[in-house]
Parts: structure tokens; C-alpha cells; sequence
């Protein structure tokens, strides 16, 4: 029975040391590993929340546990208990003490809740980033740029987000960069960053981000990517992130063709072309992107193929791929092998872009 | 007339019975029945989750048990079971004889079970409700939900707020007038104040979601557009009158659980609940303060510093009257002589799992601190704690301490520490580690999730502590049904307790109270038993008295029939072609069946 309860012991310490260290590990999507401004105020403050949770636990949990183990009935025990009713000093007490402990939590969230509720400085980046069922729309006036699913920044640089919704509810979360805020239809909320310093200058920083707010099948498909690159690098994308795509073979033009003759242009808009669709993202920068369908697959041939087929071959509501996705097709619509290989020759390389 | 001419057993005694004894019953068995489903949900959403990019279940089917399992436990267990107490404890601790309104207790029961029934009845044609169990316009609405899955969710929650609304009036008229002579409100035992402010908030709260649901209907059924941004509507009017609503009962569901551990740790200490009027004090602060909160749940809406600062201040006082109540339970085992049994082993758990739950609250009160963990599994680890370690296991603890009193029977004790154990260590496994995955950002309602997100391990041991819960319950309706029928009998008084209901046989009769009885002290019973060193009193001889000339209320099949017809009346609402007939048929038995009530002899 003591071994037992050793081993119990042990088993627990270790599940909590693991536990507060996989807190701690630099994963994706870890809100303990910001690197904001924002994040950090956030994290002060869930700091000293912490602390003094923890402190009122011990606090509690100590008594408690100890009143159990030693006012417990022991065999044959015909003792009877003084009946005390109560103590209003002791319940003064501890009625006051958790008031001040919670003026602790709430004087400085105040402060956070302030100086977030400040303007953004008049030079701040715009960039309106509007949820759709299940992809993400980022539109940046100033610079008359569309794109989809991956929202590139410079590096130290203010940048105001207006977030809103296309259809239902979603929200903007990069939980390295700090809170969320829900991006509401008919409803512009917005929220400013300074964006992190750059740690690979070569690649650019990709930041994870996720919808948060149940909006239909595909909730948990709805992924998007924060890119943050050097301000020159930055200054460069924005220059060719509208160029039109580049012809650079046979199989390319054919995959325009399609493109602009298979429906996809209805939903579809690619700069320099016919294609105008306002459905689906903007498939201009596509070729420079890292994944398809936020984050669902890998933008490789293998993985726009497995888009495709899916998209075409099964019925909405129940693709495999991305449950309910809006990429639907008419009855009787089809796409051969080859039609897919000319497609994807066009999409990830002639809308691939240098910066 | 008295009804003892009534039919005692057999399916027609319970379908007609007005004793709030059996209706305490049905209650119980329903809302366990429920259990059993809310449960397999949640079962199937962890196995879904165990692994990476797993397809046990679809996304839509994952959607649809996120959503069941959270309007079942809420609606159709936690509620209803807190309902069998009420029921069951109500008159018995006033010492009444009945509640005020037998029929309309009957009324409330049967409306209960055909909402309920409706509510679930999307699964039967395959379009269960998947819009979440807060129905988040404008998701519901018929463009982006355009099958019946939202109606069955926001009729079946009509009727099922019906019936609620007609209890808490009922209980509210009981406690407040059949009080026997002698229990003045401070004399009332902690279950029936904590039942009583529960009724309140029930009254004052259901009315916002049942004119929400009616919103969100019309703009389904008749295009009115309450909810629709693109007609100038507004999708967090809906999350306003949901949370005005929302929070409320959240309170609802855990007052009474509290009012129940209440009892527990006061009998199996020996000893008075410790600080009793101040605990009367902070259960109404509490139900008064958990209408200035909601807006808790909205602050990654845009509410604007000011307004979002009144509702973290709002948030956090009301960690003030929780914090009491912990501190006094605590006090209240203090210094006693605490028996261990499977009763007061989960309503020792209560205070520990509540308080958990209740810090990790505290933490999300502060709004930027909420930014980061609304949505994520921190939060699901929150109000698990709150709402599972906490009101379920006081509810069980409930269960356990009154089964007696119930069915005359003891629950199996071995049966019930085993239980016991696999839910907690269970529910610890499975919703501690939530924290760390909402630390680490993995978001709710989510289907799937990928594997390059350092999630695994977590979900793997959180879905093998659900695994063990299951087993808990399946051994817990093992020891209920072998203790109905062979399970050890049970005196009037097993536990030495303190309250009236402990005065009579167990189980009692149909009048409850040969002679109604006269209190002098809060705890009468205690002081009954005992004097004020403690020393055993004799306990004079029970009086005589004539059960034959006790009046009961007569059995009556009128409820039924007009619980059926509402629900009728509401089900016409989606049925395509038909449904205005249906809805009239239901109309139309509603008449009849309320006519017939009102000239029928009581
Ligand atoms: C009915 C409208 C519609 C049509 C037609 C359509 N798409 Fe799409 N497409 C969408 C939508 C909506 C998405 C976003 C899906 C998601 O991520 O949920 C999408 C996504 C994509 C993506 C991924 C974009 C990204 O940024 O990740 C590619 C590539 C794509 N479509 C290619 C095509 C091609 C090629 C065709 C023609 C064969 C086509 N689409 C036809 C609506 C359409
Ligand atoms: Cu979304």
C-alpha cells in the first residue's frame, strides 16, 4: 500500500514535470512562447495570475487535506465533534484577503486592457484579413495586394489587422503573436502588432495561426500562416505580388486554358487574366505558397493533386479532404490525369514568383 | 377524495403518478438515460482525437457530438438531475407533503422528456444538431445551415425550457408557502436555499433564451433576419441574449450540487455546516452577481475597453461568495469526525475538483489573459473541472447519500469506492492535461488536428482517462440496478444526519409526514437526537395517527397528454408540407387536455 502510494507520487511529479516542460517547448501554436509585444503583456499578466492561483491552491488544498486525514473517523471512534456554527472573523477574513489578492490580477490587466484600447500610430500597415468558410482573405489597400491563407509582413513594423467575415464567424488567432479577436460579419474589429525581429532572413518566419470560432465542417481545417520577412525582402514581394503569371511552357498554356474553360475561373481570380471569381482565394501568389486549403495539405504536385481529385470525385459534405469545402463541381463535371498535370504546371509554377 | 383506491404499481401508476416522489424518480432515471448518451458522445469524440488526422468519425458526425454532448450534459443531465432533488428532497426537507402544484410537477416531467426526446431526434433522420451547444448565429441560420439539424436543436431547447420554467415556478411557490410550522427562511436546510435561488435564476434567466430561440426560428422560418448582418441583423445580439442567458446557468447547474455537498459534509462530520447564514448570503450574491457577467464569454468580440473592464471586475468579485463557500465547507469538515463513504468521498472531491476549476476561472476572468485561452482546451479543461468535477460529482455524491432514502435500499459501498476512484483518477487524466494542450494553443470543436503540433501524447492520455471514466460509469448503473433490487436495507435514519427527511421511513410513504411537523432549529433533527453537549436524547414515541384520512392529490393523465401536445405543437414547426396540421393537432390536444385538467377533481 505505501509503495503504492509512492509510486503514485513519483508517476504524478513526472506527469507535471513533463507537463510544465511541454509548456514551455517551442511548438507551434505555444501561447508561453510569444514574440510580441502583446504576447508579453498578455503573459505578465497570466505571470502573476498564475502565481497567485497557485498560492491560493497551496493555500487551500493544505488545510483541506490535512482536516481529511486527521479529523477522519477511525475504527470504533464515538467521539462527537464540538458543534461550532461558525466564526464571522474568520469568515471576514476570508472574504477580504481573496479582494486584495484579486486587486492584484486586476490592476494589471487593466493596464493591458488600456494601452491595447490605444490607437494604432498613422503609418501602421493595414491589412484586412476576412475569414471565409474555410480559407483566409488578406487584402492590403495601401499596397492594392490579394492574396490567400498566407499574410507576409515586414519584420518591426506596426501593422493594424481589420478582421471580418465573409459568411459566418471565425477568429484571428496567432497565439505566438498574443490574443485572438473574432472576425465577425458585417463587423470590422481590429487589432495591431509590432511584428517580431526576423530570425531566418533567408526563408522568412512562418507563424502559425487557426479559425477559433466553430464555423461549420471544416473548422479544424482552417489554418493560415503569418510570414514575416526583412523590410527589404517585404518591399520586394509587394512589388511582384501582383504580377501576372508567367508562360514558360506548352504545358503551362494548356494549363491556362483549362483553368479559364473548367469552371475554376468563375470562383477564382488570377491577375492578368480573364479570371476574376471572388469564391475562392486568389490564386495570383499561389505558386509561392507552402500549403493548399490553409494548411491542409503541402503545395507539392502530389499534394495539388490529391486537392483536385478530391474536390472533383467526391460529393460536398463528405470529402475526404476538407469536409464541405465550397471547391465543388457541376454532375457531370470531369478532369483527366493529364488536364491535372497542366493545371498544376500553371498554378505552382507560372504564378511562382522570385523576391 | 383521496386516492388510495389509486393503482400502486405498473406502467399506468407512473404515467399518471402526481407524487413528487416518483416523478423525482422518472427524473432521475431520465436524466441518467441521458447520461449514457452525452457519455458515449463524448466517448466517440476522444477516440476520434486519440490520434492525429484520425477518421474514426466524420467531421460532420464529430460537429454533431461536440454540440449533443454539451446540450445533453447540460440540458438533459445535469439539469434534470438537480430536477430529481428538487423533486425528490423539496417537500420532504420542508416537511410539506407535496409541492404546490402536483400536476404541474407531472406537467413539467413529461414536457422535460418529449423536449429532450426531440431534441434528439435529429439523429434518427441523420441531421443532428452540429452548430454547438451555444447555436452561434449566424451559423444556425438557414443559409449556412440549411437542414433541420438547427430547428431540432432550437425547438427541442424551446420545450425543454418549458419545462424547466414550469418547475422553477412550482418550487419557487412550494418553498416559499408549505414550509411547516416553525422553519423560518434561516431555518430552511442549505439544499433548499441553494434549490430556491437556483428557481430564481431559472424564472429570470430562461425567458432571454426562449425569445432568442424564437429570433433565430422566425429568421429560419420567415426570413425576418434578427441574426443577419446582410439585411442590417447582428450576429452578437445572439451572443449577448445566449450569455444573458448562458451564464446564469451555469450557476444553475452548480448551485445545487453545492447545496447537496452542503448537506453531505455536514452529516458525515458530524457537525454543522459551518458559517450557514453567510453561506445563504454569498449562494444569493453569487446568483445575483452571475447576471453581470456574461460578456465573460465575449471579449475577443470588440466590446471596448470600458465595457470589457466592468465585466472582468463583475468576473472576478464573484470569485469573492465562491471563495467563502470553499473556506466554510473546508470549516465544516474541520474539527468533525468524517465518516468515509462513497457519498462523502465525492462531496469531499466537489470541493477540491470545484476549487480547481474555480482558479483556472480566475485566470480567464482578466480579459487579455481569456484572448489567449477562449477556445483552446484550457478552457474545456476549465469548465470540466467546474462543471464535471464539480457538479457531477456532487450530484453522484447526491445520489449515493440519499439512495436510501429513496429506494430503502443501500447503494453497494465496494461497488461505489471503485466508481469512485476510476472517476477520479479518469476525470483527472482526461481533463488535466487539457491545460497543457490549451497552453500549447490547440483549439476546440476541432475535429482533427495535425501531427506537427506537439498535441499527440496529451490527447492520447486524455483519451484514456475518458476510457477509464466509462468504465466508472458503467460499474456505477451495474450497483444501481443490483442495489434496487438486492441491495442491503436501509433504516429511516443510516446516516445519523441532521435534516427532516431523515425523520420518516425510508423509503417514505406516498403522505410523506404522518403528522406534518413543527421545527425549532435550523438542523431540527440533530437537535432531536441530540443535546447540547452532545449527549444522545431519548426520542419520544412516534404519535398516532390515520393515514386513511390524509388527502393526496388524485392521479391524473392530463399532464401527458398536454406535454404531448406542445411538443407536437413544436415539432409541426420543421416538418416540410404537413407541418402546419401537425402543429394544429398539437394545438388542439393542448386545448383539450387543458380543459379536461381544470375540471378534473384534485
Ligand atoms: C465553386 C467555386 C470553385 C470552383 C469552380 C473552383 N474552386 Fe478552387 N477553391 C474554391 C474555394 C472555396 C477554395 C478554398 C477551399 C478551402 O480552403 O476551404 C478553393 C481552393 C482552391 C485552391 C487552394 C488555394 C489555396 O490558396 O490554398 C486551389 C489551388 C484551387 N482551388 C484550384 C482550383 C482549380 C484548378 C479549379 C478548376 C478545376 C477550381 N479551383 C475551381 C472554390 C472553387
Ligand atoms: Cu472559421
Amino acid at each position: 500500500m505505501v509503495s503504492l502510494v509512492r509510486l503514485l507520487k513519483v508517476l504524478s511529479f513526472l506527469f507535471l514535470a513533463s507537463g510544465l516542460n511541454g509548456c514551455f517547448e517551442k511548438l507551434p501554436m505555444s501561447t508561453a512562447h510569444v514574440v510580441t509585444e502583446w504576447g508579453r503583456q498578455i503573459n505578465h499578466v497570466y505571470l502573476i495570475t498564475t502565481v497567485i492561483v497557485s498560492l491560493i491552491f497551496v493555500a487551500v488544498a493544505i488545510p483541506f487535506c490535512y482536516a481529511i486525514w486527521k479529523f477522519r473517523e477511525k475504527e470504533g471512534e464515538t467521539r462527537m465533534p464540538k458543534q461550532i456554527t461558525g466564526n464571522h472573523k474568520l469568515e471576514i477574513i476570508w472574504t477580504l484577503v481573496p479582494i486584495v489578492l484579486l486587486i492584484f490580477i486586476f490592476l494589471p490587466t487593466l493596464e493591458v486592457i488600456m494601452k491595447r484600447a490605444e490607437a494604432p500610430p498613422e503609418d501602421s500597415l493595414v491589412i484586412e484579413a476576412i475569414g471565409h468558410q474555410w480559407w483566409w482573405e488578406f487584402k492590403y489597400p495601401s499596397l492594392g495586394i490579394t492574396t490567400a491563407n498566407e499574410m507576409f509582413v515586414p519584420e518591426n513594423t506596426h501593422i493594424t489587422i481589420k478582421a471580418t467575415s465573409g459568411d459566418v464567424i471565425h477568429a484571428f488567432w496567432i497565439p505566438r503573436w498574443g490574443g485572438k479577436i473574432d472576425t465577425l460579419p458585417g463587423i470590422i474589429n481590429q487589432i495591431t502588432y509590432v511584428t517580431p525581429s526576423i530570425e531566418d532572413a533567408e526563408k522568412g518566419d512562418y507563424y502559425q495561426g487557426h479559425c477559433t470560432e466553430l464555423c461549420g465542417l471544416s473548422h479544424a481545417r482552417m489554418r493560415y500562416e503569418a510570414v514575416v520577412l526583412t523590410k527589404d525582402r517585404f518591399q520586394q514581394w509587394s512589388k511582384v505580388a501582383m504580377q501576372p503569371p508567367v508562360i514558360a511552357s506548352t504545358l503551362e498554356k494548356k494549363g491556362q486554358e483549362l483553368f479559364m474553360s473548367k469552371t475554376c475561373f468563375t470562383c477564382h481570380a488570377i491577375e492578368g487574366t480573364q479570371a476574376n471569381g471572388k469564391i475562392g482565394p486568389n490564386l495570383t501568389n499561389f505558386g509561392n505558397r507552402r500549403h493548399l486549403a490553409a494548411g491542409t495539405l503541402n503545395n507539392t504536385k502530389d499534394g495539388l493533386h490529391t486537392w483536385l481529385r478530391d474536390s472533383v470525385d467526391s460529393k460536398p459534405d463528405y470529402q475526404t479532404i476538407k469536409p464541405g469545402s465550397l471547391m465543388v463541381f457541376g454532375p457531370n463535371f470531369e478532369l483527366t490525369e493529364g488536364d491535372i498535370k497542366a493545371l498544376t504546371a500553371y498554378l505552382q509554377h507560372s504564378t511562382a514568383k522570385t523576391y | 377524495m383521496s386516492n388510495h383506491g389509486a393503482p400502486k404499481t405498473g406502467l399506468w401508476s407512473w404515467i399518471t403518478t402526481v407524487d413528487h416522489k416518483r416523478i423525482a424518480a422518472l427524473y432521475g432515471f431520465s436524466a441518467l438515460l441521458f447520461f449514457v448518451l452525452g457519455g458515449v458522445e463524448a466517448i466517440m469524440m476522444r477516440t476520434q482525437l486519440i490520434v492525429p488526422n484520425n477518421d474514426f468519425i466524420t467531421a460532420r458526425t464529430f460537429n454533431s457530438m461536440v454540440t449533443m454532448h454539451g446540450t445533453t450534459m447540460i440540458f438533459l443531465v445535469v439539469m434534470p438531475l438537480s430536477g430529481a432533488f428538487f423533486n425528490f428532497l423539496t417537500p420532504l426537507m420542508i416537511g410539506a407533503r407535496d409541492v404546490a402544484f402536483p400536476r404541474l410537477n407531472a406537467l413539467s416531467f413529461w414536457v422535460f422528456l418529449f423536449g429532450g426526446l426531440l431534441l434528439n431526434f435529429g439523429f434518427v433522420i441523420n441531421e443532428a444538431p452540429r452548430g454547438g451547444w451555444f447555436g452561434y448565429a449566424n451559423l444556425t441560420e438557414l443559409q449556412y445551415t440549411p437542414d433541420l439539424s438547427a430547428d431540432f436543436w432550437a425547438m427541442g431547447l424551446q420545450v425543454v425550457g418549458l419545462a424547466s420554467l414550469i418547475a422553477s415556478i412550482n418550487f419557487f411557490v412550494t418553498i416559499l408557502n408549505m414550509r411547516c410550522k416553525g422553519m423560518t427562511l434561516l431555518k430552511m436546510p442549505m439544499f433548499i436555499w441553494t434549490t430556491l435561488v437556483t428557481q430564481v435564476l431559472l424564472f429570470l434567466s430562461l425567458p432571454v433564451i426562449t425569445i432568442a430561440l424564437v429570433m433565430i426560428t422566425f429568421d429560419r422560418h420567415f426570413g425576418t433576419g434578427f441574426f443577419n448582418p446582410g439585411v442590417g441583423g447582428s450576429v452578437v445580439l445572439w451572443q449577448h441574449l445566449f450569455w444573458v442567458f448562458g451564464h446564469p446557468e451555469v450557476y444553475i447547474l452548480i448551485l445545487p450540487a453545492m447545496g447537496i455537498v452542503s448537506e453531505i459534509l455536514a452529516t458525515f462530520s458530524r457537525k454543522p455546516l459551518f458559517g450557514y447564514s453567510v453561506m445563504v448570503y454569498s449562494t444569493c450574491a453569487i446568483g445575483f452577481l452571475g447576471f453581470a457577467v456574461w460578456a465573460h464569454h465575449m471579449f475577443t468580440t470588440g466590446l471596448g475597453p470600458w465595457a470589457t473592464t466592468f465585466f472582468v471586475a463583475a468576473t472576478m468579485l464573484i470569485a469573492v461568495p465562491t471563495g467563502v463557500k470553499i473556506f466554510n465547507w473546508i470549516s465544516t469538515v474541520w474539527g468533525g469526525r468524517i465518516k468515509i463513504t462513497t457519498a462523502s468521498l465525492f462531496g469531499l472531491s466537489f470541493v477540491a475538483m470545484f476549487t480547481f476549476g474555480g482558479l483556472s476561472g480566475i485566470m480567464h476572468s482578466s480579459a487579455p489573459i481569456d484572448s489567449q485561452h477562449q477556445d483552446t482546451y484550457f478552457v474545456v479543461a476549465h469548465f470540466h473541472y467546474v462543471l464535471y468535477g464539480g457538479a457531477v460529482m456532487g450530484l453522484f455524491g447526491g445520489i449515493f447519500y440519499w439512495f436510501p432514502k429513496i429506494s430503502g435500499r443501500f447503494l453497494n459501498e465496494t461497488l461505489g469506492q471503485i466508481q469512485f476512484w476510476l472517476y477520479m483518477i479518469g476525470f483527472n487524466m482526461t481533463f488535466f492535461p487539457m491545460h497543457f494542450l490549451g497552453v500549447q494553443g490547440m483549439p476546440r470543436r476541432n475535429y482533427t488536428y495535425a501531427p506537427d503540433m506537439g498535441w499527440d501524447l496529451w490527447n492520447f492520455i486524455c483519451t484514456i482517462g475518458a476510457y477509464m471514466t466509462a468504465v466508472g460509469g458503467i460499474l456505477f448503473a451495474i450497483n444501481l440496478f443490483y442495489s434496487l433490487k438486492k441491495g442491503e436495507k436501509a433504516p429511516a435514519d443510516p446516516w445519523d444526519a441532521r435534516t427532516l427527511e431523515w425523520t420518516i421511513p425510508s423509503p417514505p410513504p406516498e403522505y410523506n409526514f404522518g403528522i406534518e411537523p413543527t421545527v425549532t432549529h435550523l438542523d431540527d433533527f440533530w437537535h432531536r437526537k441530540y443535546d447540547e453537549e452532545g449527549h444522545k436524547k431519548q426520542l419520544p414515541p412516534p404519535a398516532k395517527y390515520d393515514p386513511h384520512a390524509i388527502h393526496l392529490p388524485g392521479p391524473s393523465y392530463w399532464p401527458i397528454c398536454l406535454a404531448a401536445g406542445l411538443t407536437c405543437g413544436a415539432a409541426g414547426f420543421f416538418l416540410k408540407g404537413f407541418g402546419l396540421y401537425v402543429s394544429l393537432v398539437g394545438v388542439a390536444v393542448i386545448l383539450i387536455s387543458a380543459y379536461g385538467w381544470a375540471y378534473e377533481e384534485a
